[in-house]
């Protein structure tokens, strides 16, 4: 709950920030009190203001899958977390591509080698 | 074959000043020089087979490294190419002590020969090794792209539950199956089928190692295009 807070506090300040761009204080201010419909203007990613978020509104498993926050008529914040092996899979794969990449020059040099020792 | 039109070159050369000089010359000697001539053309092609089989003793040592320091070769490819490699290195140790002891014209010509033809180290063993490696690596990958696509269209379906746009990532996840399908086709099998090649089978078809290489080449290119499509999926479900 604390982090979520948090996060929709400094997502919020974001999106008052591009919202507003650099208009007055003023307009700021009506701005971080936005309703749904003002913040959908600003990105995909942004969330609800604070004023509007209700306290029961974070859900966290801390397993793969969705962590949503959700408030009633609000913009959802989904935030989706992919299993850790998909990285270890693609750090492997990069690992082994450049592996094959080394191996298929080494075919070429061998073909310029063989004109040269006349095989 | 290089060698052995030099060599045939060589001998023909020699012949020539051998008429020229019994032109001008008295039999004797004209006999003494021939004799002097073919001395030197047996030591010049001698020294120069023998640093043919030199290369080709590098070649395969070079070869022995590459096989042991490979990281995906299976255990059964790394021991059928290292028992080639070694049967290679053998041979040709054993050709460099007779093509020292080689006494006439028509035995060094055909060890020198024997060098290219019976061995096929450069246009046979090396890429045939390097084809295994390169394959034995491409089918890890592929298994390995394999394990990641079901957790990432798990990871899609849940995001597209909470209701995220995941348009993109489905259509990388499409080219990701396809583009695995695709090298899946083209890896399979040709390790086992390189490996196998002989010279004999290099001596009686020339391009018996071209469709092998264009499979890796292919299979490379599609696990490139997966790979980055593992990635285009992560990106675009943590934007």
């Amino acid at each position: 709950m604390k982090n979520v807070s948090r996060s929709v506090a400094v997502v919020a300040a974001a999106v008052a920030l591009v919202a507003c761009g650099g208009k007055s204080a003023a307009h700021q201010s009506s701005t971080s009190g936005a309703t749904a419909t003002g913040a959908a203007t600003v990105a995909s990613s942004t969330t609800i203001a604070t004023s509007t978020l209700p306290a029961s509104a974070s859900t966290s498993t801390g397993k793969p899958g969705v962590t949503s926050t959700t408030a009633t008529g609000a913009k959802t914040n989904t935030v989706v977390t992919i299993d850790p092996k998909v990285a270890v899979v693609a750090s492997d794969v990069d690992a082994t591509l450049a592996d094959v990449d080394k191996t298929l020059a080494a075919i070429d040099q061998a073909a310029k080698d063989a004109t040269t020792n006349g095989d | 074959m290089k060698t052995s039109g030099k060599f045939a070159a060589a001998l023909a050369a020699s012949a020539m000043v051998a008429t020229s000089t019994i032109g001008l010359a008295s039999a004797a000697s004209a006999a003494t020089t021939t004799s002097a001539g073919a001395a030197h053309d047996l030591t010049t092609e001698k020294a120069r087979c023998t640093a043919g089989v030199d290369a080709r003793l590098a070649q395969l040592a070079r070869l022995n490294t590459s096989v042991n320091a490979a990281k995906r070769i299976t255990a059964g490819h790394k021991s059928t190419e290292s028992a080639a490699v070694a049967n290679a290195t053998t041979g040709l140790q054993a050709l460099k002590t007779k093509i020292a002891g080689d006494a006439d014209a028509a035995t060094l010509k055909t060890d020198c020969e024997s060098m290219v033809t019976t061995y096929r180290v450069f246009v046979l063993r090396t890429p045939q090794a390097h084809l295994v490696i390169a394959d034995d690596a491409e089918i890890f990958a592929i298994g390995r792209l394999g394990e990641a696509a079901p957790k990432l269209s798990d990871a899609i379906d849940k995001a597209t539950a909470a209701g995220k746009d995941t348009t993109a990532a489905k259509v990388a996840l499409a080219d990701l199956t396809a583009k695995l399908a695709d090298a899946t086709s083209h890896a399979n099998g040709v390790s086992d089928a390189v490996i196998a090649l002989t010279p004999a089978d290099y001596n009686a078809n020339h391009a018996v190692l071209a469709a092998p290489r264009d499979n890796v080449r292919t299979a490379a290119a599609d696990i490139k295009a997966a790979a980055a499509d593992v990635k285009t999926i992560t990106a675009a479900l943590k934007s």
